[in-house]
Protein backbone atom coordinates (compact mmCIF):
# COMPACT_ATOMS: atom_id res chain seq x y z
CA UNK A 1 0.00 0.00 0.00
CA UNK A 2 2.85 2.23 0.99
CA UNK A 3 4.45 1.77 -2.45
CA UNK A 4 1.24 2.46 -4.40
CA UNK A 5 0.84 5.68 -2.39
CA UNK A 6 4.89 6.44 -3.30
CA UNK A 7 3.69 5.93 -7.31
CA UNK A 8 0.25 7.74 -6.62
CA UNK A 9 2.84 10.77 -5.81
CA UNK A 10 5.15 10.12 -8.16
CA UNK A 11 2.30 10.07 -10.83
CA UNK A 12 0.93 13.08 -9.46
CA UNK A 13 4.14 15.49 -9.78
CA UNK A 14 4.22 13.67 -13.30
CA UNK A 15 0.50 15.27 -14.01
CA UNK A 16 1.92 18.74 -12.70
CA UNK A 17 5.11 18.64 -14.29
CA UNK A 18 6.40 16.99 -17.56
CA UNK A 19 9.97 16.37 -16.27
CA UNK A 20 8.73 14.13 -13.59
CA UNK A 21 7.71 12.06 -16.17
CA UNK A 22 11.26 10.40 -16.19
CA UNK A 23 10.86 8.06 -13.18
CA UNK A 24 8.15 6.56 -14.52
CA UNK A 25 9.66 5.82 -18.05
CA UNK A 26 12.98 4.61 -16.45
CA UNK A 27 10.71 1.97 -14.13
CA UNK A 28 8.26 0.61 -16.69
CA UNK A 29 10.32 1.13 -19.78
CA UNK A 30 11.93 -2.07 -19.16
CA UNK A 31 8.03 -4.11 -18.65
CA UNK A 32 6.59 -2.54 -21.59
CA UNK A 33 9.59 -3.09 -23.90
CA UNK A 34 9.19 -6.87 -22.72
CA UNK A 35 5.57 -7.25 -23.02
CA UNK A 36 5.16 -5.48 -26.40
CA UNK A 37 8.10 -7.20 -27.90
CA UNK A 38 7.07 -11.04 -26.95
CA UNK A 39 3.44 -9.74 -28.23
CA UNK A 40 4.84 -8.64 -31.47
CA UNK A 41 8.24 -10.58 -31.48
CA UNK A 42 10.11 -7.86 -33.96
CA UNK A 43 12.57 -5.50 -32.65
CA UNK A 44 11.59 -2.25 -35.21
CA UNK A 45 8.17 -2.56 -34.53
CA UNK A 46 8.37 -3.27 -30.67
CA UNK A 47 10.45 -0.24 -30.73
CA UNK A 48 8.05 1.68 -32.46
CA UNK A 49 4.98 0.73 -30.80
CA UNK A 50 7.06 1.44 -27.13
CA UNK A 51 7.47 4.73 -28.28
CA UNK A 52 3.76 5.35 -28.84
CA UNK A 53 2.70 3.65 -25.80
CA UNK A 54 5.14 6.35 -23.48
CA UNK A 55 4.30 8.94 -26.22
CA UNK A 56 0.23 8.48 -25.31
CA UNK A 57 0.71 8.42 -21.41
CA UNK A 58 2.74 11.40 -21.62
CA UNK A 59 0.12 13.12 -23.32
CA UNK A 60 -2.75 11.67 -21.63
CA UNK A 61 -1.26 11.04 -17.95
CA UNK A 62 -3.41 13.88 -16.99
CA UNK A 63 -6.19 12.14 -18.12
CA UNK A 64 -5.48 9.34 -15.60
CA UNK A 65 -7.42 9.17 -12.60
CA UNK A 66 -6.57 6.81 -9.52
CA UNK A 67 -9.38 5.18 -8.42
CA UNK A 68 -9.92 1.29 -9.15
CA UNK A 69 -6.90 0.91 -11.34
CA UNK A 70 -2.50 1.49 -10.73
CA UNK A 71 -0.69 3.16 -13.26
CA UNK A 72 0.89 -0.06 -14.42
CA UNK A 73 -2.36 -1.20 -15.45
CA UNK A 74 -3.19 1.83 -17.04
CA UNK A 75 0.26 1.99 -18.77
CA UNK A 76 -0.30 -1.99 -19.75
CA UNK A 77 -3.31 -0.82 -21.25
CA UNK A 78 -2.12 1.42 -23.74
CA UNK A 79 0.52 -0.70 -25.01
CA UNK A 80 -1.87 -3.53 -25.32
CA UNK A 81 -4.39 -1.16 -27.49
CA UNK A 82 -1.28 -0.31 -29.33
CA UNK A 83 -0.97 -3.77 -30.24
CA UNK A 84 -3.91 -4.77 -30.92
CA UNK A 85 -4.18 -1.52 -33.03
CA UNK A 86 -0.88 -2.73 -34.67
CA UNK A 87 -2.08 -6.27 -36.00
CA UNK A 88 -5.53 -4.20 -37.34
CA UNK A 89 -3.47 -2.00 -39.15
CA UNK A 90 -1.15 -4.12 -40.98
CA UNK A 91 -0.81 -7.69 -42.35
CA UNK A 92 0.63 -10.64 -39.66
CA UNK A 93 4.32 -8.81 -38.51
CA UNK A 94 7.78 -10.67 -39.99
CA UNK A 95 9.13 -11.64 -36.81
CA UNK A 96 12.69 -11.14 -36.42
CA UNK A 97 15.58 -13.30 -35.69
CA UNK A 98 17.38 -10.89 -33.45
CA UNK A 99 15.10 -11.99 -30.45
CA UNK A 100 16.26 -8.82 -28.91
CA UNK A 101 19.03 -8.15 -26.27
CA UNK A 102 18.35 -11.25 -23.36
CA UNK A 103 18.51 -10.49 -20.29
CA UNK A 104 20.65 -13.76 -19.47
CA UNK A 105 18.59 -16.25 -17.42
CA UNK A 106 20.31 -17.78 -14.12
CA UNK A 107 21.78 -21.51 -15.36
CA UNK A 108 23.90 -24.01 -13.69
CA UNK A 109 25.17 -25.66 -16.34
CA UNK A 110 25.84 -25.14 -20.45
CA UNK A 111 23.31 -28.12 -20.73
CA UNK A 112 20.75 -25.97 -18.80
CA UNK A 113 21.73 -23.00 -21.35
CA UNK A 114 20.64 -25.05 -23.88
CA UNK A 115 17.62 -26.19 -22.71
CA UNK A 116 16.97 -22.38 -21.78
CA UNK A 117 17.42 -21.37 -25.60
CA UNK A 118 15.58 -24.28 -26.96
CA UNK A 119 12.63 -23.40 -24.45
CA UNK A 120 12.51 -20.20 -25.36
CA UNK A 121 12.55 -20.63 -28.86
CA UNK A 122 9.90 -22.96 -28.93
CA UNK A 123 7.70 -21.27 -26.20
CA UNK A 124 7.95 -18.08 -28.81
CA UNK A 125 6.63 -20.25 -31.54
CA UNK A 126 3.83 -21.67 -29.68
CA UNK A 127 2.80 -18.66 -28.00
CA UNK A 128 2.02 -17.19 -31.49
CA UNK A 129 -0.08 -19.69 -32.19
CA UNK A 130 -2.68 -18.82 -28.88
CA UNK A 131 -5.22 -16.22 -28.74
CA UNK A 132 -4.35 -12.88 -29.11
CA UNK A 133 -6.47 -12.49 -25.38
CA UNK A 134 -4.44 -16.25 -24.03
CA UNK A 135 -1.22 -14.16 -25.20
CA UNK A 136 -1.71 -11.14 -23.14
CA UNK A 137 -2.95 -12.80 -20.13
CA UNK A 138 0.00 -15.36 -19.63
CA UNK A 139 2.55 -12.51 -20.71
CA UNK A 140 1.20 -10.27 -18.08
CA UNK A 141 0.32 -13.06 -15.58
CA UNK A 142 3.79 -14.95 -16.05
CA UNK A 143 6.40 -12.43 -17.51
CA UNK A 144 4.92 -9.31 -16.32
CA UNK A 145 4.14 -10.51 -13.24
CA UNK A 146 0.65 -8.91 -12.66
CA UNK A 147 -1.76 -10.50 -10.39
CA UNK A 148 -4.95 -11.36 -12.14
CA UNK A 149 -7.47 -8.78 -10.83
CA UNK A 150 -4.58 -6.29 -12.42
CA UNK A 151 -4.66 -8.34 -15.64
CA UNK A 152 -8.90 -8.36 -15.55
CA UNK A 153 -8.29 -4.64 -15.47
CA UNK A 154 -5.85 -4.64 -18.40
CA UNK A 155 -7.79 -6.80 -20.25
CA UNK A 156 -11.42 -5.44 -19.65
CA UNK A 157 -12.67 -8.97 -18.20
CA UNK A 158 -13.94 -10.07 -15.48
CA UNK A 159 -11.18 -12.16 -12.93
CA UNK A 160 -12.61 -15.24 -14.20
CA UNK A 161 -12.58 -14.71 -17.84
CA UNK A 162 -8.58 -14.22 -17.34
CA UNK A 163 -8.63 -17.46 -15.33
CA UNK A 164 -10.22 -19.00 -18.00
CA UNK A 165 -7.57 -17.86 -20.46
CA UNK A 166 -4.76 -18.73 -18.24
CA UNK A 167 -5.87 -21.99 -18.58
CA UNK A 168 -6.75 -22.56 -22.19
CA UNK A 169 -3.12 -20.64 -22.61
CA UNK A 170 -1.49 -22.92 -20.60
CA UNK A 171 -3.46 -25.71 -22.10
CA UNK A 172 -2.90 -25.12 -25.51
CA UNK A 173 0.72 -23.98 -25.07
CA UNK A 174 1.47 -27.71 -23.21
CA UNK A 175 -0.21 -29.19 -25.95
CA UNK A 176 2.03 -27.44 -28.64
CA UNK A 177 5.23 -27.62 -26.57
CA UNK A 178 4.38 -31.86 -25.98
CA UNK A 179 4.80 -32.17 -29.91
CA UNK A 180 8.65 -30.00 -30.27
CA UNK A 181 11.40 -31.05 -29.19
CA UNK A 182 10.95 -29.54 -25.42
CA UNK A 183 9.90 -33.15 -24.32
CA UNK A 184 12.90 -34.89 -26.00
CA UNK A 185 15.36 -32.25 -24.52
CA UNK A 186 14.16 -32.90 -21.20
CA UNK B 1 15.43 -19.50 -11.97
CA UNK B 2 12.72 -16.95 -11.43
CA UNK B 3 10.59 -16.80 -8.39
CA UNK B 4 7.07 -18.70 -9.51
CA UNK B 5 4.25 -17.56 -8.22
CA UNK B 6 1.34 -20.06 -8.95
CA UNK B 7 -2.11 -19.54 -9.15
CA UNK B 8 -4.05 -22.06 -6.81
CA UNK B 9 -7.75 -20.70 -8.31
CA UNK B 10 -6.48 -22.31 -11.78
CA UNK B 11 -6.13 -26.12 -10.16
CA UNK B 12 -9.96 -25.95 -9.61
CA UNK B 13 -10.32 -25.43 -14.14
CA UNK B 14 -7.93 -29.05 -13.82
CA UNK B 15 -9.59 -32.43 -14.01
CA UNK B 16 -6.77 -34.21 -12.41
CA UNK B 17 -3.61 -33.87 -10.24
CA UNK B 18 -1.71 -34.54 -13.44
CA UNK B 19 -3.03 -31.76 -14.98
CA UNK B 20 -2.13 -29.55 -11.97
CA UNK B 21 1.25 -30.55 -12.95
CA UNK B 22 1.41 -29.97 -16.31
CA UNK B 23 0.32 -26.61 -16.19
CA UNK B 24 2.37 -25.44 -13.48
CA UNK B 25 5.27 -26.96 -15.41
CA UNK B 26 4.19 -24.73 -18.66
CA UNK B 27 3.53 -21.40 -15.98
CA UNK B 28 7.56 -22.25 -15.20
CA UNK B 29 8.81 -22.52 -18.03
CA UNK B 30 6.91 -19.37 -18.94
CA UNK B 31 8.14 -17.68 -16.39
CA UNK B 32 11.67 -18.63 -16.82
CA UNK B 33 11.30 -17.58 -20.57
CA UNK B 34 14.44 -14.49 -20.56
CA UNK B 35 13.54 -11.44 -20.36
CA UNK B 36 14.20 -9.07 -23.49
CA UNK B 37 15.41 -5.62 -23.18
CA UNK B 38 15.66 -2.97 -25.69
CA UNK B 39 18.93 -1.64 -26.75
CA UNK B 40 20.03 1.34 -24.14
CA UNK B 41 20.53 3.68 -27.54
CA UNK B 42 16.78 3.39 -28.43
CA UNK B 43 15.77 3.47 -24.36
CA UNK B 44 17.83 6.67 -24.00
CA UNK B 45 16.83 8.45 -27.15
CA UNK B 46 13.51 8.10 -26.44
CA UNK B 47 13.15 9.37 -23.06
CA UNK B 48 15.12 12.26 -24.04
CA UNK B 49 13.05 13.01 -27.33
CA UNK B 50 10.00 11.89 -25.23
CA UNK B 51 10.40 14.58 -22.41
CA UNK B 52 12.14 17.08 -24.84
CA UNK B 53 9.29 17.17 -27.02
CA UNK B 54 6.73 17.32 -24.22
CA UNK B 55 8.62 20.21 -22.73
CA UNK B 56 9.40 22.37 -25.79
CA UNK B 57 8.63 20.68 -29.46
CA UNK B 58 5.16 18.98 -29.11
CA UNK B 59 5.98 16.77 -31.75
CA UNK B 60 3.49 14.27 -31.74
CA UNK B 61 4.90 11.67 -34.04
CA UNK B 62 6.41 8.21 -33.50
CA UNK B 63 8.70 7.83 -35.83
CA UNK B 64 10.53 10.70 -34.64
CA UNK B 65 11.69 8.71 -31.43
CA UNK B 66 12.02 5.50 -32.48
CA UNK B 67 14.86 5.63 -34.68
CA UNK B 68 18.27 6.81 -34.14
CA UNK B 69 18.78 8.14 -37.59
CA UNK B 70 15.11 10.33 -37.34
CA UNK B 71 15.98 10.67 -33.70
CA UNK B 72 19.45 12.88 -35.04
CA UNK B 73 18.03 13.90 -38.26
CA UNK B 74 15.18 15.64 -35.43
CA UNK B 75 17.70 16.75 -33.63
CA UNK B 76 19.70 18.73 -36.32
CA UNK B 77 16.65 19.97 -37.36
CA UNK B 78 16.37 21.59 -34.17
CA UNK B 79 19.77 22.97 -34.34
CA UNK B 80 19.22 24.44 -37.34
CA UNK B 81 15.43 26.10 -36.11
CA UNK B 82 17.72 27.48 -33.23
CA UNK B 83 20.38 28.48 -34.64
CA UNK B 84 18.35 30.66 -36.25
CA UNK B 85 16.25 31.50 -33.88
CA UNK B 86 19.51 32.59 -31.87
CA UNK B 87 20.01 34.98 -34.46
CA UNK B 88 16.87 36.53 -34.93
CA UNK B 89 15.79 36.73 -31.16
CA UNK B 90 18.22 35.28 -28.82
CA UNK B 91 15.85 35.94 -25.75
CA UNK B 92 13.60 33.23 -27.04
CA UNK B 93 16.05 30.27 -26.60
CA UNK B 94 15.37 27.38 -24.01
CA UNK B 95 18.58 26.95 -22.05
CA UNK B 96 17.60 23.71 -22.33
CA UNK B 97 18.10 22.38 -25.81
CA UNK B 98 20.93 24.52 -26.68
CA UNK B 99 23.00 21.18 -26.82
CA UNK B 100 20.73 18.72 -28.98
CA UNK B 101 24.08 16.69 -30.08
CA UNK B 102 24.46 14.61 -26.95
CA UNK B 103 21.21 13.51 -24.77
CA UNK B 104 22.54 13.88 -21.31
CA UNK B 105 20.64 12.37 -18.86
CA UNK B 106 17.67 13.90 -16.89
CA UNK B 107 18.02 15.24 -13.35
CA UNK B 108 15.21 13.96 -11.95
CA UNK B 109 15.84 10.58 -13.09
CA UNK B 110 18.70 10.53 -10.76
CA UNK B 111 18.57 12.14 -7.87
CA UNK B 112 14.56 11.80 -7.65
CA UNK B 113 14.59 10.32 -3.88
CA UNK B 114 10.96 8.36 -4.69
CA UNK B 115 12.75 7.13 -7.41
CA UNK B 116 15.11 5.47 -5.35
CA UNK B 117 12.71 3.86 -3.39
CA UNK B 118 10.66 2.74 -5.58
CA UNK B 119 10.24 -0.93 -5.78
CA UNK B 120 7.42 -2.30 -7.36
CA UNK B 121 8.20 -5.64 -7.76
CA UNK B 122 5.33 -7.63 -7.03
CA UNK B 123 7.59 -10.52 -5.31
CA UNK B 124 8.37 -8.18 -2.65
CA UNK B 125 4.96 -6.58 -2.87
CA UNK B 126 2.80 -6.91 -0.11
CA UNK B 127 -1.20 -5.50 -1.22
CA UNK B 128 -3.33 -6.36 0.58
CA UNK B 129 -5.64 -3.51 -1.09
CA UNK B 130 -8.91 -4.21 -2.21
CA UNK B 131 -8.96 -3.72 -5.51
CA UNK B 132 -11.98 -3.12 -7.27
CA UNK B 133 -13.54 -5.77 -9.91
CA UNK B 134 -14.39 -4.73 -13.84
CA UNK B 135 -16.76 -7.33 -14.65
CA UNK B 136 -17.97 -5.60 -18.17
CA UNK B 137 -16.90 -8.25 -21.04
CA UNK B 138 -14.62 -7.39 -23.43
CA UNK B 139 -16.19 -5.74 -26.80
CA UNK B 140 -12.89 -5.52 -28.47
CA UNK B 141 -13.75 -1.47 -28.68
CA UNK B 142 -9.95 -0.09 -28.51
CA UNK B 143 -9.68 2.88 -26.80
CA UNK B 144 -6.23 4.21 -27.08
CA UNK B 145 -6.61 6.05 -23.80
CA UNK B 146 -7.57 4.02 -21.56
CA UNK B 147 -10.20 5.71 -19.04
CA UNK B 148 -10.67 4.61 -14.99
CA UNK B 149 -13.78 2.51 -14.71
CA UNK B 150 -15.53 3.66 -11.68
CA UNK B 151 -14.71 1.40 -8.71
CA UNK B 152 -17.38 -1.32 -7.15
CA UNK B 153 -17.35 -3.08 -4.26
CA UNK B 154 -14.95 -6.43 -4.35
CA UNK B 155 -14.13 -8.50 -1.46
CA UNK B 156 -12.54 -11.10 -3.88
CA UNK B 157 -9.00 -11.12 -1.98
CA UNK B 158 -5.81 -11.32 -4.05
CA UNK B 159 -6.40 -14.38 -6.92
CA UNK B 160 -2.52 -15.64 -6.30
CA UNK B 161 -4.23 -16.46 -2.39
CA UNK B 162 -6.23 -19.39 -2.18
CA UNK B 163 -7.61 -18.35 1.06
CA UNK B 164 -9.71 -15.78 -0.46
CA UNK B 165 -10.49 -16.32 -3.97
CA UNK B 166 -13.66 -16.50 -6.09
CA UNK B 167 -14.28 -20.00 -7.12
CA UNK B 168 -14.38 -19.89 -11.11
CA UNK B 169 -17.19 -21.68 -11.34
CA UNK B 170 -18.92 -18.81 -9.64
CA UNK B 171 -17.76 -16.34 -12.40
CA UNK B 172 -17.96 -18.89 -15.50
CA UNK B 173 -21.22 -20.65 -17.14
CA UNK B 174 -20.23 -24.26 -18.35
CA UNK B 175 -22.21 -23.69 -21.26
CA UNK B 176 -22.64 -20.43 -23.33
CA UNK B 177 -26.14 -18.90 -23.24
CA UNK B 178 -27.31 -17.66 -26.29
CA UNK B 179 -29.79 -15.22 -27.07
CA UNK B 180 -31.58 -17.27 -30.22
CA UNK B 181 -31.79 -20.54 -28.27
CA UNK B 182 -34.05 -18.33 -25.55
CA UNK B 183 -36.63 -18.09 -29.04
CA UNK B 184 -35.55 -20.46 -31.04
CA UNK B 185 -38.09 -22.09 -33.36
CA UNK B 186 -38.59 -24.76 -36.85
CA UNK B 187 -40.58 -25.38 -39.24
CA UNK B 188 -40.54 -28.29 -41.76
CA UNK B 189 -41.43 -27.28 -45.65
CA UNK B 190 -44.60 -29.12 -46.39
CA UNK B 191 -43.69 -29.89 -49.57
CA UNK B 192 -40.97 -29.97 -52.30
CA UNK B 193 -39.21 -26.82 -53.26
CA UNK B 194 -38.95 -26.35 -56.92
CA UNK B 195 -36.27 -23.82 -57.56
CA UNK B 196 -37.27 -21.37 -60.82
CA UNK B 197 -34.79 -21.43 -63.76
CA UNK B 198 -32.17 -18.71 -63.89
CA UNK B 199 -32.29 -16.49 -66.99
CA UNK B 200 -28.99 -14.54 -68.19
CA UNK B 201 -29.60 -12.24 -70.31
CA UNK B 202 -32.37 -13.75 -71.86
CA UNK B 203 -35.84 -14.23 -71.14
CA UNK B 204 -38.29 -16.83 -70.55
CA UNK B 205 -40.17 -15.84 -73.36
CA UNK B 206 -37.53 -16.12 -75.76
CA UNK B 207 -37.96 -19.76 -76.23
CA UNK B 208 -34.24 -20.97 -76.00
CA UNK B 209 -33.21 -24.23 -74.86
CA UNK B 210 -30.91 -24.40 -71.65
CA UNK B 211 -27.22 -23.60 -71.63
CA UNK B 212 -25.16 -26.89 -71.75
CA UNK B 213 -22.01 -25.81 -70.63
CA UNK B 214 -22.45 -23.79 -67.21
CA UNK B 215 -19.49 -23.57 -64.37
CA UNK B 216 -20.00 -21.58 -61.40
CA UNK B 217 -18.46 -21.45 -57.89
CA UNK B 218 -18.94 -19.76 -54.60
CA UNK B 219 -16.33 -17.42 -53.72
CA UNK B 220 -16.47 -15.39 -51.45
CA UNK B 221 -14.18 -12.10 -50.77
CA UNK B 222 -12.08 -14.11 -48.11
CA UNK B 223 -10.11 -11.40 -46.17
CA UNK B 224 -8.35 -13.38 -43.12
CA UNK B 225 -9.50 -16.81 -41.67
CA UNK B 226 -11.18 -15.40 -38.51
CA UNK B 227 -9.85 -18.07 -36.09
CA UNK B 228 -8.59 -15.44 -33.51
CA UNK B 229 -5.35 -17.01 -33.87
CA UNK B 230 -4.17 -13.83 -35.05
CA UNK B 231 -5.24 -10.63 -36.38
CA UNK B 232 -8.27 -9.10 -34.76
CA UNK B 233 -9.81 -9.22 -31.45
CA UNK B 234 -12.15 -12.19 -31.21
CA UNK B 235 -15.45 -10.45 -30.26
CA UNK B 236 -14.32 -7.10 -31.60
CA UNK B 237 -16.66 -5.36 -34.37
CA UNK B 238 -14.12 -5.11 -36.47
CA UNK B 239 -12.96 -9.38 -36.02
CA UNK B 240 -17.01 -9.45 -36.78
CA UNK B 241 -17.06 -7.40 -40.16
CA UNK B 242 -14.03 -10.13 -41.03
CA UNK B 243 -15.85 -13.26 -40.04
CA UNK B 244 -19.09 -11.63 -41.94
CA UNK B 245 -16.63 -11.15 -45.19
CA UNK B 246 -15.18 -14.43 -45.01
CA UNK B 247 -18.95 -15.81 -45.33
CA UNK B 248 -19.81 -13.78 -48.12
CA UNK B 249 -21.66 -10.66 -46.83
CA UNK B 250 -19.94 -7.12 -47.16
CA UNK B 251 -20.78 -5.31 -43.74
CA UNK B 252 -20.47 -1.78 -43.91
CA UNK B 253 -20.35 0.38 -40.62
CA UNK B 254 -23.98 2.27 -41.35
CA UNK B 255 -25.22 -1.99 -40.96
CA UNK B 256 -26.75 -3.22 -38.01
CA UNK B 257 -23.91 -5.24 -36.27
CA UNK B 258 -24.15 -6.70 -32.20
CA UNK B 259 -22.05 -8.78 -30.34
CA UNK B 260 -21.97 -11.07 -27.50
CA UNK B 261 -19.36 -12.25 -26.27
CA UNK B 262 -18.65 -14.94 -23.46
CA UNK B 263 -16.47 -16.69 -22.31
CA UNK B 264 -17.51 -20.02 -20.47
CA UNK B 265 -15.69 -23.06 -19.17
CA UNK B 266 -14.99 -24.75 -22.81
CA UNK B 267 -13.77 -21.39 -24.01
CA UNK B 268 -14.81 -18.24 -25.45
CA UNK B 269 -18.40 -18.33 -27.10
CA UNK B 270 -19.32 -14.97 -29.79
CA UNK B 271 -23.18 -14.44 -31.42
CA UNK B 272 -23.12 -12.05 -33.64
CA UNK B 273 -26.20 -10.56 -35.05
CA UNK B 274 -26.08 -8.45 -38.58
CA UNK B 275 -28.28 -7.22 -40.37
CA UNK B 276 -27.22 -5.48 -43.81
CA UNK B 277 -29.38 -2.08 -43.77
CA UNK B 278 -28.64 -1.05 -47.56
CA UNK B 279 -30.69 -3.92 -48.50
CA UNK B 280 -32.88 -4.22 -46.20
CA UNK B 281 -31.99 -7.35 -45.35
CA UNK B 282 -33.24 -9.64 -42.30
CA UNK B 283 -31.17 -10.20 -39.50
CA UNK B 284 -28.93 -13.42 -39.85
CA UNK B 285 -27.30 -14.59 -36.23
CA UNK B 286 -23.76 -16.69 -35.87
CA UNK B 287 -22.78 -18.32 -33.33
CA UNK B 288 -18.95 -18.98 -32.91
CA UNK B 289 -16.58 -20.47 -30.94
CA UNK B 290 -13.14 -19.45 -30.55
CA UNK B 291 -11.21 -21.83 -31.67
CA UNK B 292 -13.62 -23.88 -33.69
CA UNK B 293 -15.32 -21.54 -35.78
CA UNK B 294 -18.93 -20.77 -36.68
CA UNK B 295 -21.29 -23.19 -35.07
CA UNK B 296 -24.48 -22.32 -36.32
CA UNK B 297 -26.64 -19.43 -38.69
CA UNK B 298 -29.85 -18.60 -37.67
CA UNK B 299 -31.94 -15.97 -38.78
CA UNK B 300 -34.54 -13.80 -37.05
CA UNK B 301 -38.38 -13.61 -37.92
CA UNK B 302 -40.34 -10.78 -36.80
CA UNK B 303 -43.44 -12.53 -37.89
CA UNK B 304 -43.01 -11.48 -41.30
CA UNK B 305 -43.06 -14.58 -43.23
CA UNK B 306 -43.38 -17.07 -39.95
CA UNK B 307 -43.72 -16.94 -35.70
CA UNK B 308 -41.38 -14.50 -34.32
CA UNK B 309 -38.35 -16.00 -33.30
CA UNK B 310 -34.67 -17.38 -34.30
CA UNK B 311 -35.25 -20.27 -36.99
CA UNK B 312 -31.57 -22.40 -38.06
CA UNK B 313 -30.37 -22.17 -41.50
CA UNK B 314 -27.90 -23.57 -43.91
CA UNK B 315 -24.55 -21.71 -44.01
CA UNK B 316 -24.00 -19.17 -47.19
CA UNK B 317 -21.60 -22.34 -48.62
CA UNK B 318 -24.22 -25.05 -47.90
CA UNK B 319 -26.95 -23.20 -49.51
CA UNK B 320 -24.41 -22.71 -52.70
CA UNK B 321 -24.99 -26.30 -53.48
CA UNK B 322 -28.23 -26.24 -54.44
CA UNK B 323 -26.90 -24.43 -57.28
CA UNK B 324 -26.54 -28.17 -59.26
CA UNK B 325 -30.20 -27.93 -59.11
CA UNK B 326 -30.95 -24.85 -61.36
CA UNK B 327 -31.35 -25.11 -64.74
CA UNK B 328 -29.15 -21.84 -66.36
CA UNK B 329 -30.70 -20.14 -69.69
CA UNK B 330 -28.25 -17.71 -71.46
CA UNK B 331 -27.35 -16.09 -74.91
CA UNK B 332 -24.80 -19.13 -75.37
CA UNK B 333 -24.71 -22.41 -74.42
CA UNK B 334 -21.37 -21.73 -72.47
CA UNK B 335 -21.55 -20.23 -69.41
CA UNK B 336 -19.16 -19.13 -66.56
CA UNK B 337 -20.41 -17.19 -63.13
CA UNK B 338 -18.40 -16.76 -60.39
CA UNK B 339 -20.34 -15.54 -57.50
CA UNK B 340 -18.63 -13.26 -54.28
CA UNK B 341 -20.97 -11.95 -52.87
CA UNK B 342 -24.45 -12.71 -50.54
CA UNK B 343 -27.40 -11.00 -48.75
CA UNK B 344 -29.44 -12.52 -46.64
CA UNK B 345 -33.68 -11.69 -47.84
CA UNK B 346 -36.63 -13.25 -48.17
CA UNK B 347 -37.75 -14.57 -51.47
CA UNK B 348 -41.07 -16.33 -52.75
CA UNK B 349 -39.99 -19.64 -53.63
CA UNK B 350 -42.72 -22.02 -55.20
CA UNK B 351 -43.38 -24.95 -53.44
CA UNK B 352 -44.97 -28.36 -54.65
CA UNK B 353 -47.60 -30.04 -52.61
CA UNK B 354 -49.80 -33.04 -53.67
CA UNK B 355 -49.44 -32.07 -57.07
CA UNK B 356 -50.07 -28.47 -56.41
CA UNK B 357 -47.81 -25.11 -56.63
CA UNK B 358 -47.99 -22.54 -54.28
CA UNK B 359 -45.74 -19.50 -53.84
CA UNK B 360 -44.17 -19.14 -50.08
CA UNK B 361 -42.00 -16.92 -48.65
CA UNK B 362 -38.69 -18.03 -47.59
CA UNK B 363 -35.28 -16.79 -46.12
CA UNK B 364 -33.36 -16.75 -48.78
CA UNK B 365 -29.42 -15.96 -49.86
CA UNK B 366 -29.18 -13.81 -52.75
CA UNK B 367 -25.97 -14.20 -54.29
CA UNK B 368 -24.42 -11.91 -56.49
CA UNK B 369 -22.20 -13.54 -59.44
CA UNK B 370 -20.43 -12.26 -62.73
CA UNK B 371 -20.55 -14.08 -66.13
CA UNK B 372 -16.74 -14.14 -66.46
CA UNK B 373 -16.40 -16.23 -69.80
CA UNK B 374 -18.00 -13.43 -72.10
CA UNK B 375 -19.73 -10.46 -71.49
CA UNK B 376 -18.71 -9.83 -67.48
CA UNK B 377 -22.43 -9.09 -66.73
CA UNK B 378 -23.76 -9.30 -63.31
CA UNK B 379 -26.66 -12.15 -62.17
CA UNK B 380 -28.51 -12.85 -59.12
CA UNK B 381 -29.38 -15.93 -58.10
CA UNK B 382 -31.93 -16.79 -55.18
CA UNK B 383 -31.43 -19.67 -53.19
CA UNK B 384 -33.31 -20.66 -50.05
CA UNK B 385 -31.24 -20.69 -46.94
CA UNK B 386 -34.00 -22.88 -44.97
CA UNK B 387 -32.54 -25.77 -43.40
Amino acid sequence: MLIDEREQEIVSRAQNNPDSFAPLYDHYFPKIYNYIYHRVQNTQLAEDLVSETFYKALSNIKKFQWQDRTFACWLYTIARNQVIDQFRRQKPVLLDDSKGEMTEPEVNSPEEKVLMDITRDEILEAIKTLSSDQQDALLLRFHEDLKIKEIALVLNKNEGAVKALLFRGLKSLRKKLEGGDYHEAV
Amino acid sequence: MRQFEWDKSLEELCSSEQEVQDLKEVASMFCDMQKTESSSSFRDSLKNNLLKNEKVLKIPRRKLFTRPLFATAAAAAVLVIIALSVFSNPRQIDPKITSPGDYPPLEIAQVDPLVSELDLTPGGEEDTNEQPNVDVPGNGKIDPVPEVSKPKDNTSGDPGSSATHTPIEDSLKEEPEFEAWRNEKSFKLAGNLLLSPVYYNVTAEEGITPSQNVNYNWKPSKTVVATGVAGETVGSKAWARELLLNEGFMPSEADYLRINSQETQKGLFVEVFYRDLKSSGLTLVLHFQEGKGILAYYYEDMGEAKEAGFYPILSPSKAFEQAKNLEWFGPTQRLNFSFQEVTLTYHLFTIEENGVEKSIKLPAYCFLGMETFNNGGVLKVYLPAVK
